[in-house]
């Protein structure tokens, strides 16, 4: 809408108008996937707050007596896992530290990837140059094998985990940032800003990041849920959390040979990975669409 | 024009800016030397690769100069340190084609008033609000609207917010960049008329940049023709249209569809050929490959840009008089 | 009714159903184009010129598109009752087309020469090689230069011009081309070539002998181009004439309006500051039975609010849609 069909209304206050942000907000409402999404990721993180105050069981706590329990059997809703620890309480607990782990390790990621794209784009020159040469050879390494590597050198443990997921995913955000940060530095709205005297770090950081932040969103969304499933199979290869830790993919590894006796144990924490992971990817794709300028009207 | 009007504002010499595209060499400016006097509208027009865009962002120092100089007020923007460099850019602006994409999407109107003010630090932050008013009600928007982003309004208006923030620090010189290319035409006429009533109310100076003559006729003093990188062609407006005397300027004037109906069909006379490109530009005189009056000598030597009378100078074979013999 | 009338619009309506309403786009446009000449529809963005054009080949995207109420002839077949196959007979054979940006309808990944190939292989059981000639005939014909070598070119190898020179040449290929309807034909080029397109399209008329519906923003293209232009204004014609009528003896306020927005109107010699249109284009999902222009309209009064004018018929062809004309020429003058 122009702004001259209310014009008519003169008043001489200051309209206030909704921002681009509740715009999006309410297209996100439309899209069923997104919102599925983010029911999902809200339960999760509901239940990772709530821990203690919902989880019937300690977690850690062992009832030797009710070993391998399965469902619904003495209030073990989920049933216990083979030293008698109450599944349903462990992921609980799990969804904090899957919770965690994903929001500490795209966090390292995206703040030094974008850091670091905004600025080689900008500048160009042989910073450019030799940042887009890493990169090519943190990517020439397969994702799993690079985490690995990281991990190894820093010493297993879920901190180091997470930095090394963190380093990992980082050189995707160097990249998209970088990419959209050339195509908004040649823009006339920069030129323009530029043209009245406004410093570097003020058109990086004020201007053309905020501008280039839709694809980076999207991605971190997305790379949540790659977080929590790349934390997992590094516990489950005992390089992530350590024993007892009720992480999920350490639960999956330390149960995985009672999968024909105890189906149960194994399955409930594969589940709770798959929802988690689904529920971001769900909302990522859903904001993807959202924020994709071609699609608005 | 004014009593002012002989104090030169702008003196450009042999400026040159030159990119690398894909490994070529693009000669956007290949030596351009004018004056720019105070209080005037100069025009500047010439079809897409002439560089007129290139000339307004180099004379502002946004892009880099390859070769020549620029005299602002007596001083060179390129050798600007940082505060000489800040005042130099306080009092000059630039005014877009595009009003969609000349305006940051995500900031609010008051955002993008305030940033330079903010930037300049100028004044008391307590007046920035009566300032951003004021101006924009010059402009024609009303202040009630400060709080709307740029997509909330329509084409003309963003174009006006776009002429608010080039005088938000209270310029003396601005460069209008196709400022009302864009613009559907009863929009475009409302716009001149504003940049008109905005340059004898502040005492502006224009470098009004176009592709469209009839737009450049309107508003300039004098005019710029531009070829490939050069200037063709100077004069005053009057002399410019009704006298022109390069073959480039008389054909741009010829293809130029007027409303007028005694000139029917006879705009439609074309010139034959592409324009070339800036990469390669042909031996000798660049528009030679197109010239219906081409000699031998024009394939062969650029031709200087020379005063054929007072104020009106071209650059053509045909008009070097006495060189020629 | 002319025997020569080769398209005929009748009482077209056309609406947009949007998710913020309804826009009104095109309402009871009246249009006729006879063989061999050139009709202009002109107008600013958003008046449902190029809307209207789309209707004709049937190319508006429906939904969100709808075509209300009116009938369109081509040749005297009803075209709103052509299915998908009458249609594509119609598109590409009887009706070419051409845009302002002639990138987005040539495809990029073929070459110049064997697109025009493809369009006579479509009408003509002929070979490759042979179609492949007649395409560089045919580029011979638009004047591109070297036509060889051109037809073996990409179309980012082509410059704007001969883009647009290539896809006219395309609109040509059919065996027998009626009508070409050239949308913003010229609106991205620069005026010398802009100048040589035009050129073009007169010549060719003259030989072939087809009409042009041109569609154009630029009232000094019609000026020069055209025998007949209808001024479009927010889905509306508001007048309608041969271009001397138009031009000279303009009775809508809007298309004096539109006459003196250009600067370069030779009435401005000297003038300080041109006649502007104030204010903006209505919103169209918001318009009744108003006069459209009344809010910028100088001469409006009470009426204009609640009624769209009726139809004034001076000539033959000459029509305007005002209660309360501009008069150039007093003696015409008769107050309502």
């Amino acid at each position: 809408m122009t702004a001259d069909s209310s014009e008519r209304q003169n008043n001489n206050e200051t309209i206030q108008e909704p921002s681009p942000l509740r715009e999006t907000w309410l297209r996100l409402l439309k899209n069923k996937a997104a919102v599925a999404g983010l029911i999902i990721i809200t339960l999760f993180l509901l239940l990772a707050i709530f821990a203690p105050l919902v989880s019937p069981h300690d977690p850690i706590a062992q009832d030797i007596e009710f070993r391998k329990s399965p469902p619904f059997t003495r209030g073990y809703i989920l049933g216990t896992d083979e030293l008698g620890r109450d599944i349903l309480s462990r992921l609980i607990y799990g969804a904090r530290l899957s919770m965690t782990i994903g929001v500490i390790s795209v966090g390292i990621a995206m703040i030094g990837g974008v850091a670091v794209g905004t600025i080689s784009g900008y500048y160009g020159g042989w910073f450019d140059k030799i940042v887009m040469r890493i990169i090519d050879i943190m990517l020439a390494f397969p994702y799993v094998l690079l985490t690995i590597v990281i991990v190894a050198v820093l010493g297993p443990n879920l901190t180091n985990a997470m930095i090394a997921i963190g380093i990992s995913q980082m050189p995707r955000y160097v990249r998209l940032v970088r990419a959209s940060v050339l195509a908004e530095k040649e823009s006339d709205y920069i030129l323009a800003e530029r043209s009245i005297g406004t410093g570097d770090f003020e058109l990086m950081f004020g201007s053309i990041l905020p501008n280039s932040l839709a694809p980076i969103i999207v991605q971190s969304t997305l790379g949540v849920g790659e977080a929590i499933l790349s934390s997992a199979a590094l516990s489950f290869l005992g390089l992530g959390a350590q024993p007892p830790i009720p992480e999920w993919g350490l639960m999956i590894a330390s149960s995985r040979e009672f999968v024909t006796n105890a189906w149960w144990i194994v399955t409930f924490p594969g589940l709770a990975t798959l929802l988690a992971v689904l529920g971001f990817n769900l909302f990522g794709d859903g904001l993807r669409d959202v924020l994709d300028p071609r699609l608005k009207e | 024009m004014n009593d002012n009007s002989n104090h030169v504002l702008m003196e450009v010499q042999d400026l040159k800016t030159w990119f690398t595209v894909n490994g070529e060499k693009v000669l956007a400016l290949d030596g351009v030397s004018f004056q720019l006097r105070e209080g005037e509208i100069l025009g500047v027009v010439g079809e897409s690769g002439c560089g007129k865009s290139t000339l307004g962002r180099t004379i502002l120092r946004l892009e880099q100069k390859t070769g020549g100089s620029v005299l602002y007020r007596g001083k060179d923007p390129f050798s600007l340190a940082k505060d000489d460099l800040k005042s130099f850019r306080r009092q000059t602006s630039m005014v877009f084609q595009d009003p969609s994409s000349s305006l940051n999407p995500r900031k609010r109107v008051d955002q993008i008033l305030r940033q330079p003010l903010r930037v300049h630090s100028l004044g008391e932050p307590a007046e920035w609000n009566d300032r951003i008013n004021s101006i924009l009600q010059e402009t024609g928007i009303a202040p009630q609207y400060r709080n709307r982003y740029p997509h909330q309004f329509s084409g003309g208006q963003k174009q006006r917010i776009g002429v608010a923030r080039s005088l938000m620090l209270d310029p003396d010189f601005i460069v209008m960049d196709e400022a009302v290319s864009a613009l559907d035409v009863s929009i475009q006429a409302q716009i001149l008329n504003l940049l008109l009533d905005l340059k004898d109310k502040r005492n502006l100076t224009y470098l009004f940049i176009s592709h469209d003559l009839g737009v450049v006729e309107f508003v300039s003093d004098r005019i710029l023709v531009m070829y490939l990188g050069r200037i063709v062609e100077e004069a005053p407006t009057v002399i410019l249209t009704g006298k022109p005397s390069h073959p480039y300027t008389q054909a741009l004037l010829k293809a130029f569809p007027t409303t007028d109906l005694a000139t029917r069909g006879s705009s439609i006379s074309p010139l034959e050929g592409d324009v070339p490109s800036p990469i390669h530009p042909p031996s000798g005189c660049h528009f030679s490959p197109r010239c219906p009056q081409v000699m031998d000598r024009c394939r062969e030597e650029y031709p200087p840009l020379r005063e054929i009378e007072n104020g009106h100078r071209v650059a053509c074979w045909l008009y070097q008089g006495k060189t020629s013999h | 009714m002319n025997e020569n009338v080769l398209l005929s619009i009748e009482n077209l309506h056309v609406s947009f159903y949007t998710l913020r309403g309804v826009v009104r786009a095109v309402r009871g446009l009246n249009l006729q184009i006879r063989t061999g000449e050139t009709v202009a529809l002109v107008g600013e963005s958003g008046c449902g010129k190029s809307v209207s054009a789309h209707a004709v080949t049937g190319l508006l995207p429906v939904p969100p598109a709808k075509i209300e109420e009116g009938k369109i002839f081509f040749d005297g077949q009803d075209v709103l009752q052509f299915n998908e196959k009458q249609m594509r007979g119609l598109r590409g054979v009887r009706v070419g087309m051409i845009f302002q940006e002639p990138m987005t309808s040539l495809n990029p990944v073929f070459k110049i020469g064997d697109q025009i190939a493809d369009v006579f292989r479509v009408h003509h059981r002929i070979g490759k090689q042979k179609a492949f000639q007649m395409a560089v005939d045919l580029l011979d014909k638009v004047k591109i230069p070297e036509p060889e070598r051109r037809a073996r070119e990409y179309p980012f190898q082509l410059s704007g011009g001969m883009r647009q020179r290539a896809m006219i040449a395309m609109a040509l290929a059919s065996p027998k081309p009626g009508l070409i309807i050239a949308d913003e034909p010229t609106t991205a080029l620069d005026v010398t070539i802009q100048a040589q397109i035009l050129h073009l399209l007169k010549e060719l008329q003259k030989d072939i002998g087809v009409a042009v519906l041109l569609i154009t923003h630029d009232m000094g293209v019609v000026a020069q181009v055209a025998d007949r232009a209808t001024v479009m204004y927010a889905g509306r014609a508001v007048e309608q004439g041969t271009v001397e009528e138009v031009f000279s003896d303009y009775r809508h306020p809007y298309t004096h309006g539109l006459l003196h927005s250009l600067p370069g109107n030779p009435e401005y010699r000297g003038a300080k500051r041109l006649i502007a249109i104030p204010g903006t284009v209505p919103d169209l999902r918001s318009l009744g039975n108003e006069c459209p222009f009344a809010n910028r309209c100088s001469h409006v009064k009470d009426r204009c609010w609640h009624e769209f004018p009726e139809e004034t018929t001076l000539t033959a062809e000459h029509r305007f849609w005002c209660w309360y004309p501009t008069n150039l020429k007093a003696e015409d003058a008769h107050e309502r």
